[in-house]
């Protein structure tokens, strides 16, 4: 039985997506121990230039299925090639990100094709007969070890974010095996029509990833600033029910127990101390900077950085900063 | 027409220590019970198709032993039209799927809907394995739904994070799973309530059913989580040692929200601590 | 039927109506028959002694009341205007009786009593005190004069012709006389003062329609008129009466200064005597279609009002229906529409209002005005009150602070109507402010607000060994502490304070017991926003368990817990006793069950909890605490006691995105401040959390202290 450890690619117009290298990072962790092969599957239209940087975070062979059918996304199509490649190769695991594609993708090859399949998972440990598999339930409050049934090709999705992209120290020319690019009708059924860009800056303020927070402390002088960070940033602008008040923000940017509850995975509080009302609607945010004059104000207790200074010098220099920065790292 | 939703009546654990590491036991106690909120919001959708469309039957269907009941009353007090249960009490996502298609074949469907996942078991598999059973096509993690029912085809949106989104258009029927920002489910009002209480669950029982007996995954044990893998913060050396002790001491300021420190300085220095935390976590 | 009973006070009403009516020849038959042989109106020439045909007819009628063509006159327009009073108060009357039954006549002794100390005492209108007493003028002067009426009737149709005796003779006329002079005079005077209030002083919270400017004008004609008759009529008929009259007298003498001779004055006295029988009919024809219909209505709501503890809402009944609470007018009960009538417009409710001092778009007086007018608009009985008369901001505006309820001199209850509007927007339309959808399923879920769960409600405990109440077994404790959501699962502040009522308790020797992890919300938050269903649920489910325990005392430190449990649950079957816990610790430290280690030597102010307070009218045992156990020096607020200003908290409004107006913690925070005290004691954890967020948005942080009150004592014991 021909076996190895595959990665599902994803990328966009900027290329290869970062939940890719981190599946690879991952993938060459379990490749080593199990002694097999990190292979990618690469599908899409005009791809073929992306193998280099898979090449250099690991991939060792590259199944390719590069047409003008795969130019957009299709569900029906992606599952044919993929499985067409798995009921013909065999390999021991699909890794694929938990991501809006890979959620949707790897359950459907797995119930076309009867494979074993666990989403979401923490740790894959075990040998490619019996994997041993720790995946997250209960809103992450438990772990389930979870075993496939039997010892057909694993299909499993990562959640993004949550694994350190790491370069192999040694990487060779990738193989690469074309696919015939083979569809039926059914593709049809679902069609792309376009992408609709999130634009922070009017997204919903519970569905944005980077949140910058005004509160109190900011007033008409620092409010252009600070909407020049959020703009620098990609962040977007919320709130507390005093900043609405003041008319800095919309009322439906409010965050807290009058407002929207938020998760994003970075929240920039300023000029906010953190009254209960606030911070019950944000304390889950993944990382939270709290910028405040009050070294004693609540927001600290809830920020995992907090910085005590002036929002009108502060908040110029962090933009200074960045600014510098992404001159220098361009 | 004939909306189909797909309801599943959630375990939510509201207590870190809810497990007993002895036994692997979930203490009942520290979970409570509850209709599935991706379910919730596809049942809200339902609703408001057959609201705007008229002429429509909302059924909502649940796999599950007696406590998907309450799932299901709760979906009839939020409007829909029927209930049926199947009598079945296993979590593989394969069976599951089977049995759900071989009720929803024979009851009928134009549009399925199903919660994205369910947040207990956090699979997310049940939509794909149904719509790959009946062998029609699937859209999922919508946030937005137009109906073209004299085209018989829907255009939908999909979120992709960061508020992205791709619209996709298909052919009906056609299964949707959905994402919790497609809408705000209404709350039942009282005569739905008491309604639903009354009113008779249709009970199908699998064992007639043809699904194969066995899963393609079976869960082994429930394990606490370890505490997550904490983000450090990289003690400055502009810090004295005593501050930077207190920061590793701390987990380096990112490690308990309780007990982080707060930085004091001059606001280049501050900017620069902030600056590390950008790029430390991706944001630039 | 309760309706029946509206019916019999009708017709009390109108016989009080007919009563008023005789009194327009009753007093003037007697000034002429008491005056004896010198009447003019029996003898031509009094001097001759002979009789007219009128004192014939009086002589054959048994010395009877004549009956002359003016006083058929005057009868006929009399009949026509007690039709058109019954008309109005029967158009009225069919409107209220489209509300569901719902009228309680139980305790009629208590009833009675209310109506006398406040239809003839005045009580709660005189808590105002020169509005009260212009108020009270005017009702006593009317009082007066329709004693007098009934006594000269009773005396005349009753007394003489059974017993053959004249109680009011030459001997007591003039004393009756000059009882009726002071009557008119006090009843002026009661005009001129709300006359002087209305248009000179001109308080906010007074509007002005035609109507106000109409009644009064009557009134004041009225007894002008009726001076003026009584005045001429004794200069031309009996001078002898003229000092016992000395209002009716000066003004008559004024009047002839202008009126030369006496047949002028006979002129005048026709004259008048029509111009006051015509402004008296009309007065009285006006009352149905004016404010003046409170005289009626009033009286009635006060006789009917509300006799339930005051923190109790209304039961709804929860099963099977169309629809729920009020959605539509006819949904109110005929009591509530009742109060619509007896709502005098006088706003005081509007005065107390927190909503309307914050600015925002509620007004309780006008929101029973809108409903009054959506009333009388029949063709609109079917429209939604939300979106119609009503908007949604003002019914989840409301904080259920009981102000509008306590300051009503006529028991109305706009509060009432708000919650009664609320179930139905929540139970039947499900329309209500998203925020309520996630509390309530946390509150179904969990069984609490912020859906914690239940067996984090032990945590505030972990250091203290506590008897839970599930684990004692038989030895159940004499006393039960409930923590309560707040102080056990969501507010850190408020654990504190639960964890500090422990100690005390400990300290004092208190045998007690908690339910922990069997606790589930009291229910409070549900109902007050509407959710009958989710109360009764709750609140069923913790009555079973305290049954189960055997639980027979209850203690708690959180008002809206402890307002729920003592005034709320009876109703739902619980027989337990509810402790006012301030009055218990007030009684630890008497007993010496406590000692003040440590006086609080520090100046503060304290705030009532609306729920404490107004709804259960302890005002004195935290005070008492406060000042002689802890020895603090007590400030006062304005607004304090009764008129207490709310946090904002209640109605759910804690949980509420209001962005509309100012915001009620941050006008009383800076209320407390301007008492220029070191902080403010609080006994309630709602209203913490409030002021917690309102000192802190102030900037007051570290400047203005916020204790609880069991916190301050806390650490005085300890």
């Amino acid at each position: 039985m021909s076996q190895g450890i595959w990665i599902f690619e994803e990328h966009d117009n900027r290329g290869t997506k970062n939940v890719t290298l981190e599946l690879l990072s991952e993938g060459q962790k379990l490749a080593r121990r199990l002694k097999e092969e990190l292979c990618v599957c690469l599908l899409g239209y005009q791809v073929e230039n992306f193998i280099p940087r898979l090449a250099e975070f690991g991939a060792e062979k590259i199944y390719l299925a590069d047409g003008m059918q795969l130019s957009e996304y299709n569900l029906d199509a992606y599952v044919s090639i993929l499985g067409g490649l798995i009921e013909i190769y065999q390999p021991s695991v699909l890794m694929m990100g938990a991501t809006p594609t890979g959620s949707e993708l790897g359950p459907r090859i797995a119930a076309r094709y009867g494979l074993p399949c666990i989403t979401e998972i923490k740790k894959i440990g075990g040998s490619s007969e019996n994997f041993q598999v720790t995946k997250s339930v209960y809103n992450d409050r438990l772990y389930a070890d979870v075993k496939p049934a039997s010892a057909r090709p694993l299909i499993i999705t990562l959640p993004p974010g949550e694994t350190d992209i790491v370069k192999p120290k040694k990487t060779a020319e990738p193989a690469v095996i074309k696919t015939e690019i083979k569809l039926d009708e059914n593709v049809k059924r679902v069609r792309y029509n376009k992408f609709i860009k999130g634009d922070p800056k009017t997204i919903r303020v519970d569905e944005a990833d980077l949140i910058l927070a005004l509160g109190n402390g900011v007033d008409s002088e620092t409010l252009p600033v600070a909407h020049e960070l959020a703009d620098l940033l990609g962040a977007t602008l919320g709130g507390t029910r005093v900043a609405v008040d003041k008319g800095l923000i919309p009322f439906e940017r409010q965050i807290g127990l009058t407002g929207k509850t938020v998760l994003p995975n970075m929240l920039i509080s300023c000029g906010i101390s953190g009254a209960y009302e606030f911070t019950d609607g944000m304390k889950d945010s993944k990382m939270i900077i709290a910028i405040n004059n009050d070294g004693k104000a609540r927001i600290f207790e809830v920020a995992n950085l907090g910085v005590k200074g002036d929002l009108k010098e502060i908040i110029p220099a962090v933009i200074n900063k960045i600014k510098i920065h992404k001159q220098t790292s361009s | 027409m004939k909306i189909i939703v797909c309801v599943k009546q959630i375990g939510y654990i509201y207590d870190s220590t809810a497990i007993d590491l002895a036994t692997g036991e979930i203490d009942p106690e520290k979970m409570v019970s509850m209709l599935n909120p991706y379910d919730e919001v596809a049942v809200e959708e339902a609703i408001k198709i057959r609201e705007s469309e008229g002429d429509c039957e909302v059924i909502a269907i649940s796999a599950g032993g007696a406590e998907a009941e309450n799932a299901l009353k709760y979906a009839f007090a939020m409007g829909a039209d029927r209930m049926v249960r199947l009598n079945y009490d296993g979590t593989d996502p394969c069976l599951i799927s089977q049995f759900l298609a071989e009720a929803i074949g024979k009851i009928g469907y134009d549009i399925i809907l199903c919660g994205k996942k369910s947040m207990d078991s956090n699979g997310g598999q049940v939509g794909s394995f149904l719509a790959e059973k009946l062998h029609i096509p699937q859209v999922s993690g919508i946030v937005k739904l137009k109906l073209f029912l004299n085209e018989k085809k829907a255009v939908a949106e999909r979120y992709l994070g960061k508020g992205d989104r791709e619209e996709i258009e298909c052919d009906l029927p056609v299964l949707f799973t959905t994402e919790m920002a497609l809408n705000d489910p209404r709350y039942p009002a009282l005569a739905r309530r008491l309604l639903a209480e009354k009113t008779n669950i249709e009970l199908l029982d699998t064992a007639s059913f043809t699904g194969n007996a066995e899963g393609l995954t079976n869960i082994v044990k429930f394990s606490q989580p370890r505490p997550k893998t904490r983000k450090t913060f990289a003690p400055d050396s502009n810090l004295s040692a005593a501050d930077r002790l207190k920061l590793m001491m701390t987990g380096g300021g990112g490690s308990s929200k309780e007990a982080s420190d707060v930085l004091d300085g001059s606001s280049d220095e501050l900017a620069d601590h902030i600056l590390k935390y950008l790029i430390q976590e991706k944001i630039i | 039927m309760q309706p029946m009973n509206a019916v019999k006070s009708l017709i009390i009403f109108l016989f009080f109506i007919f009563l008023c009516l005789s009194s327009a020849h009753a007093t003037e038959y007697y000034s002429f028959h008491v005056a004896g042989s010198d009447c003019t109106m029996c003898h031509d020439d009094p001097a001759s002694g002979e009789l007219n045909d009128t004192g014939v007819e009086f002589e054959e009628n048994g010395y009877r009341f004549p009956i002359t063509q003016k006083e058929k006159l005057f009868y006929a327009l009399s009949g026509l205007v007690i039709i058109t009073i019954f008309l109005g108060i029967f158009l009225r009357y069919r409107l209220w009786s489209r509300g569901k039954p719902g009228m309680k006549i139980d305790r009629l002794s208590k009833r009675w009593d209310g109506l006398f100390v406040n239809v003839f005492g005045q009580d709660k209108i005189l808590k105002k005190s020169f509005a009260g007493h212009g108020h009270l003028l005017l009702v006593w002067s009317f009082t007066l004069i329709g004693l007098a009426v009934i006594f000269i009737l009773i005396q005349e149709y009753v007394v003489l012709p059974l017993w053959g005796v004249r109680i009011i003779d030459n001997h007591f006329y003039p004393y009756f006389r000059l009882l009726l002079d002071i009557s008119g005079l006090i009843g002026l005077i009661g005009a001129g003062m709300l006359a002087y209030r209305r248009y000179v002083l001109k308080p906010k919270e007074l509007d002005n329609t035609t109507s106000d400017a109409l009644s009064l004008l009557f009134l004041v004609l009225v007894f002008f008129t009726g001076f003026l008759v009584t005045g001429i009529r004794n200069q031309l008929y009996g001078s002898e009466w003229m000092c016992w009259a000395p209002v009716a007298s000066s003004l008559a003498w004024v009047l002839k200064l202008f009126v030369k001779g006496e047949d002028g004055l006979k002129v005048c006295l026709d004259a008048l005597w029509w111009g006051h029988a015509i402004i008296g009919l009309l007065l009285l024809a006006y009352i149905p279609y004016s404010r003046l219909l409170h005289a009626f209505t009033s009286s009635l709501n006060i006789f009917y009002r509300n006799l339930e503890p005051k923190g109790a809402l209304p039961v709804l009944d929860i099963s099977a229906s169309d629809t729920y609470g009020a959605g539509r007018i006819n949904d109110f009960t005929f009591k509530h529409l009742l109060e619509l009538d007896a709502c005098t417009r006088c706003g005081r409710c509007q005065e107390n209002c927190p909503a309307l001092i914050s600015e925002k778009n509620l007004n309780p007086k006008s929101l029973v005005q809108k409903l009054k007018d959506h009333m009388g608009n029949v063709s609109a009985k079917n429209n939604a009150l939300i979106g119609g008369p009503v908007t949604n901001d003002e019914i989840w505006e409301c904080t259920t602070c009981l102000n509008c309820i306590e300051h009503c001199p006529v028991f109305i209850e706009p509060m009432l109507k708000i919650v009664e509007m609320r179930r139905n927007a929540v139970l039947t339309e499900s329309n209500f402010p998203s925020e309520f959808k996630q509390i309530f399923k946390n509150l179904e879920i969990f069984g609490d607000p912020k859906g914690k769960g239940r067996v984090t409600r032990e945590g505030w405990a972990s250091n203290l060994k506590i008897n839970k109440i599930y684990q004692t077994g038989n030895d159940t404790p004499e006393i039960l502490f409930w923590a309560g959501c707040i102080g056990a699962t969501y507010d850190e502040r408020s654990k504190n304070t639960t964890n500090a009522v422990a100690r005390i308790f400990e300290k004092a020797g208190v045998s007690f017991g908690i339910l922990g992890k069997e606790e589930f919300c009291c229910g409070d938050p549900a109902r007050r926003i509407g959710n009958e269903y989710l109360f009764r649920q709750l609140a069923l489910k913790n009555i079973e368990t305290m049954k189960k325990y055997g639980v027979k005392k209850l203690v708690t430190h959180c008002p809206h817990c402890f307002n729920t449990f003592k005034n709320e649950y009876p109703a739902l079957g619980a027989d337990f006793e509810v402790i006012d816990i301030f009055e218990m610790i007030a009684g630890l430290l008497s007993q010496g069950k406590l000692e003040v280690k440590l006086k609080i030597d520090e100046s503060f102010t304290y705030h009532d909890p609306c729920y404490l307070g107004r709804y259960n009218s302890v005002y004195e045992s935290p005070r008492d605490i406060l000042k002689s156990c802890l020895g603090v020096n007590l400030i006062e607020m304005d607004r304090i006691k009764e008129t207490s200003f709310c946090c904002g908290a209640g109605g759910g409004n804690m949980w509420r995105g209001v962005s509309t107006g100012k915001r009620m913690e941050g006008l009383r925070i800076q209320e407390a401040v301007n008492t220029k005290v070191q902080g403010i004691v609080t006994a309630c954890p709602h209203c913490d959390i409030m002021f917690d967020s309102a000192i802190k948005q102030e900037g007051l942080g570290y400047t203005f202290k916020l204790i609880n009150l069991i916190e301050l004592v806390k650490q005085a014991v300890l």
